[in-house]
Order: C-alpha cells, then structure tokens, then sequence
C-alpha cells in the first residue's frame, strides 16, 4: 500500500468515527444535558467532532495529492498470530486465570518470536509466570485474576 | 536559618538515612515495574509508618514519592514502558537512545536530569515557599486553562511528520478522555449502555497498549524468518556524560527545573502537566530542538527535570495551604495527619520546623537517589542482556499485569490490548501516538478547567481574557509557540531569498 492510499483510508476512518459520534450524541440521552448551564456535557465533545471531521478531510486531500512511496514491508503472517496470541491472553486471563493463562502464552510467544531453545523457553515461562505471580498477589497483595479451580491461582 | 538549621539536625543521622535508603531503594522498584505507580507504593508503605517517629515516617513517605517518580522513567528508557504518564514523555527520547545502544547514557541523563530537578525544587522551597503559595493562589479556573493550552502546544511540535495526524492523533486522546462522567454535572458520555465504559477509559492501560504493546506488535512485524537471536545493544550500568554536553543544554535544564517546581505548587495540576509543558518549551527553544523525539538527551532533560521538581513544588500548597496539588500529594498528606501533622496555613506559623524538615529530608533523597540509582542501574541494564524475542514476549505480560493492577478491573486488560492493535496501526499509517496521550492526560484538566472560566464568565470570552492578567499573559505565549516556529521559517526563507537576490 502506499502513503497516499493509506492516508485517504485513515482519514475516511476519521471522517466516519466523527459522524458515528456526532449521531450519537443526537440521541434523547444528550438533549437535556447541562440545561441552564451554557456549556453542558455535549459542548466539549461536539467540538472535538468537528475537529475529527476536518483533520479526517485534511488528511484525505493529502493523500489524493501526494501519493508517496510504498510502505515498508511488514511480516504480517507474524504480526497476526502475534495479535490473536495477545488477544486470546488478554481475554482468557479473566476466566482461567493469571497463572493458566500466562505460561502457555509465554511458550507460545517466544516460539512465535523466533526464540528456538526449547527446553529455556520452558523454563523462563515457568519462572517468570510463577514470580510475577507471587510477587504481585503476595508481596504487593495486587491480586491478579484468578482460575474457578482454585482459591489463589 | 535556624529552622533550617534544625531540620539538619533532625534528618542527618544514621536512622534517619537508613530509612531514606530503603524508602529510595523501594519507591524506584515500584516506579519501575510498570502497574505499580507512585500512590500505591505509597500506601503499602503507610502501615510501617505508624509506629514510626514523625521524622523518619515523613522521611520515608517523600523517599518513595520521589524515588518512584524517578523509577517510572527507567521501564519507559529501557522497554518503552513508562510507569507513569509522565514517564511517557521520557521514553519519546529515551527509548529511541537504547535502541541505538545508548541505554547507559540515557540512563545517567534521566538520573542527573531528575535529581537536579529535585535538589532545585528543594532550595527553591527552602527560600520562598510562602511566597509560592500567596502566587499558586492566584490560579483559578481560567490561569489553569491558559496554562493547559500552553501543554496543548506540545501535541503540534511532537508531531513527527505530519502536523495535521498529530493533531487528529491529539483529538483521539481528548475523545476518549470525555468517556464517562461528565467531570461537572455527572451525566453519562459515549458509554453506549455498557457498564464498564461508566468509569471512563483508564490512562495507565491506554499507555502500557499504545507504549508497550503496539512496540511488542512493531517488533513482531519486523521478525524476518528464521531464529532470532537479535539482542539490543546493552551497555551495562550508567554513564554521565561530560560537562560539555550538559553545559550546552544547561538552558534547558534550568528552564525545566522552573517549570517543574512552579507547575507543581499550583493545586490540582499534577507532574503530567509540567513535563508536558517543559517538552514543548524545550521543542520550541531547546539547542538540539530538532532533533527531539528521536533520541535526543535534551528531551529526557527537559521532561525528567520539570518531573521530579514537581515532587519538591507539590509540597508547597500541600504543607503550606493544606491543599494537595495531586494524588500523590493527598497520601502524602494523609500520612503527615496519620503522624498528627495538620497541614494548611498555620503550620508555617505554627510549626516551621516540620516544614523545614521535610524540605531537608527532599535534599538527602536526592543525593541518595544518586547513589542507589548508579547501584541499581547495573541490574536494570541486565534486562536488555535478554534476547529481544524473550523480552518483549514478557514485557506482553509486564502490559498485562499493569493495566490490570491499577484498579483490579479486567476491562483494563482490554482497554490496553485495543489501544495496543490502534497504536500499531497508527504506527503503520504515520500517526505519532504520543499525541493522543497528551490528550487523554490533559483532557479532563483542559475541559473542565475551559467550562469553569466559560462558566465563571457567563460564557463571553472576552470577560474571560480581560479580568485575568496572568492567563492574557500565557495566552500571548501559547500564541508565540504556535505560530513562532512559523513566521521564523517564513523570515529565514525572505533571508535566504534575499541573500540570493543580491
């Protein structure tokens, strides 16, 4: 893709967002806010809206202009199992628990991320899982996410 | 003098700098590993102080208050994780000087940076506190706002490329910090009917996706096939550079130490402001400005300094006024009223040697912050040894735990792992994220304190300039900085043309 085609893209996703907005606050749930007030809760964000709406133009009058070079490669097969590892962490952590979900994640990231000793990749997963865990439920008492079988992990 | 000299004498014994050291050695774990912050480190704490003496108690509240402040910079140089909003502004010159290899270097700049900042705030109090205070009073609403505009400046000259995506970056920032309550009547904005959305979008999860993760994504793009062995250069502890160097940014350096400790006397601004504010001064007339952002060790001055001479200036309208400037200097307070200290305008009167006292003790936490922090840098530096794909696969779970572990919500988690895919995408499409966190740090202060003065002035904008000197007087300068930069490039081009011409 190239800069121009990416910045006409980014500014429609600007343009869009600020529309969405400015139709919800529309709705009866901002009308009578801040009455008597002068400047209610819906002043501030109307504003920003518009703001939204001419940077997003700016920036798509840009792109139209100037097409500009091609953007620098990128390993997307990596970048998406990356962030669907990430994603599947961050969203199993609340339901299995910080230590269930933590260690596989970890196994699974640095083989992702090109690291190949196995056996180091075990270990540093299962010591980093086990420390962050007991230094932050015990000695800092932030208690982290835990599974529905047992009480502390 | 003699309260001074009194203060001396209660600070400077072996108890007392024990107590410092392990308060100093504490408050920069805590501000370094990224989730922790400032306040909660402090409350932790708090139990031990109770059946402490009120010295060595308020000795040990400031250690951690300072030492954690110096801290979040650490996380934010060597793994663009910054432990605070603050530490954000830090990393935007400070990582990008670890990935050339400089880690040590920049480590030594934040370090001298920071306890200069201290120590400056610590004598400035010494000599004019109630002076500082009588002129904090004056800040109402409107001098607030002016003063929030004057940061805002910053979201223009940080923006890396295109001016135009760094101000839709900013708009994204103040955006999400309008979700939620509404600051002044309370009314529900943009929850779309979902609960967690009613809290409003947490700033420490937002940094810890749009810092720490969105690189962990940038560095997952870049893997080319094969095994990674690939390590960031480390160079191990931390060096100063010469005096030559810190003499050539030494305007800088005082100029950060002004801002830092005046911006903090003022109530209910905060370290964010005064680092965003010195940033922007140091981008506008800093020797090196052009090269700020991309590595440049003037930037770590400028916001390091203005950041921990923030902890000296918040302690004015605390102790002084009995008005804490932040959260932090609410727990700091509550501490001193656990120990039977009431802060506010009769204890200068009053007792003068508490005061004195605590300023003292700011002066001894620097210097052992100096020592502690050269100590610890070795093993700080260590964390880099680690290949990069196991570093970052943790510094995944380091982004994980800190924006769970400010407020114990799993809606946190997500919040940082959205901001983290937005900010590789931004990334992507030539976007700075780093304007977007300027926005949402300064969002709420730059709402409230405009509806407040359109409010106090019926809403006539010129009322609002003409019954406030001060706030004309910052106005003028947001003006200057704006539009500064540009008439100078439009005068320097008729030179050049008219050079030629001749």
């Amino acid at each position: 893709m190239r800069e121009g085609t990416s910045n006409i893209l980014s500014g429609s996703i600007i343009i869009l967002f600020g529309v969405a907005m400015l139709l919800e606050m529309a709705k009866a749930q901002y009308a009578g806010m801040g009455e008597g007030l002068g400047t209610g809760p819906a002043f501030f964000p109307r504003i920003l809206m518009g703001a939204f709406i001419i940077t997003g133009l700016l920036t798509i009058l840009n792109g139209v202009r100037k097409k500009g070079n091609l953007l620098e490669p990128i390993n997307k097969g990596k970048i998406f199992v990356f962030i669907l590892i990430t994603s599947v962490l961050f969203f199993s952590v609340s339901c299995l628990g910080f230590l269930f979900s933590v260690f596989p994640f970890l196994l699974v990231a640095m083989w992702v991320m090109g690291f190949r000793k196995k056996l180091l990749i075990v270990v540093i997963s299962l010591i980093f899982s086990l420390s962050s865990w007991y230094l932050f439920n015990f000695v800092f008492e932030i208690i982290l996410p835990t599974s529905p079988w047992f009480i502390y992990i | 003098m003699e309260h001074i000299l009194q203060g001396l004498d209660a600070v400077l014994n072996f108890k007392c700098i024990m107590i410092i050291a392990a308060g100093v050695l504490y408050g920069i774990i805590i501000g370094a590993l990224p989730g922790l912050g400032t306040i909660l480190g402090i409350i932790i704490l708090l139990p031990v102080t109770y059946s402490m003496e009120m010295v060595p108690s308020v000795a040990l509240v400031l250690a951690v208050y300072c030492s954690a402040m110096y801290g979040g910079s650490i996380a934010a140089v060597l793994i663009n994780t910054p432990g605070t909003p603050a530490a954000a502004a830090t990393g935007m010159d400070g990582y990008p000087m670890t990935v050339r290899g400089k880690s040590d270097y920049a480590l030594g700049w934040v370090t001298l940076s920071s306890i200069f900042g201290g120590l400056f705030s610590t004598c400035v109090l010494l000599l004019a506190a109630p002076q500082i205070a009588s002129v904090a009073l004056k800040f109402g609403p409107v001098e607030t706002f002016a003063l929030i505009c004057l940061a805002m400046t910053c979201i223009i000259t940080v923006s890396q490329g295109s001016v135009v995506k760094g101000i839709s970056s900013g708009i994204i920032g103040l955006f999400l910090a309008t979700v939620g309550g509404d600051p002044i009547t309370g009314d529900m904005r943009f929850d779309f009917g979902y609960f967690p959305l009613t809290g409003g979008i947490n700033l420490i999860a937002v940094l810890m996706g749009m810092f720490a993760l969105s690189e962990v994504f940038v560095q997952a793009a870049h893997i080319k096939k094969g095994q990674d062995k690939t390590q960031i250069k480390a160079k191990s502890g931390m060096r100063i550079a010469p005096l030559s160097e810190w003499l050539k940014r030494k305007v800088t350096l005082i100029k950060a130490a002004v801002i830092g400790t005046f911006i903090g006397a003022l109530p209910g601004t905060g370290s964010s402001l005064a680092v965003f504010v010195s940033y922007a001064e140091a981008k506008r007339a800093g020797a090196f400005r052009e090269k700020l952002g991309t590595g440049e060790p003037e930037g770590l001055i400028a916001s390091e300094t203005a950041n921990n001479a923030v902890c000296g200036g918040a302690l004015i309208p605390t102790l002084a006024l009995g008005i804490p400037g932040d959260a932090e200097a609410a727990v700091i307070m509550s501490a001193l009223i656990i120990q039977g200290v009431q802060p506010g305008v009769r204890l200068l009167v009053d007792n003068p040697d508490i005061i004195y006292t605590a300023f003292i003790s700011l002066a001894v936490i620097n210097i052992c912050m100096l020592f502690i922090a050269y100590l610890t840098s070795f093993a700080w530096t260590k964390v880099l040894s680690v290949p990069r794909s196991v570093l970052f696969s943790l510094v995944t779970i380091f982004a994980l735990v800190g924006s769970y572990g400010v407020r114990g919500n799993p809606f946190d988690m997500l919040v940082a792992l959205f901001a983290g895919i937005l900010g590789f995408f931004m990334k992507r499409g030539g976007y700075s994220v780093i304007p977007l966190v300027i926005g949402l740090v300064l969002g709420p202060m730059f709402e409230l304190s405009m509806r407040q003065s359109l409010i106090i002035t019926d809403g006539n904008f010129i009322k609002l300039l003409v019954g406030h000197p001060i706030a004309v007087f910052i106005f003028v300068l947001v003006f200057f900085f704006l539009f500064g930069p540009f008439f100078l490039a439009w005068r320097t081009k008729r030179k050049d043309e008219l050079s030629v011409g001749k």
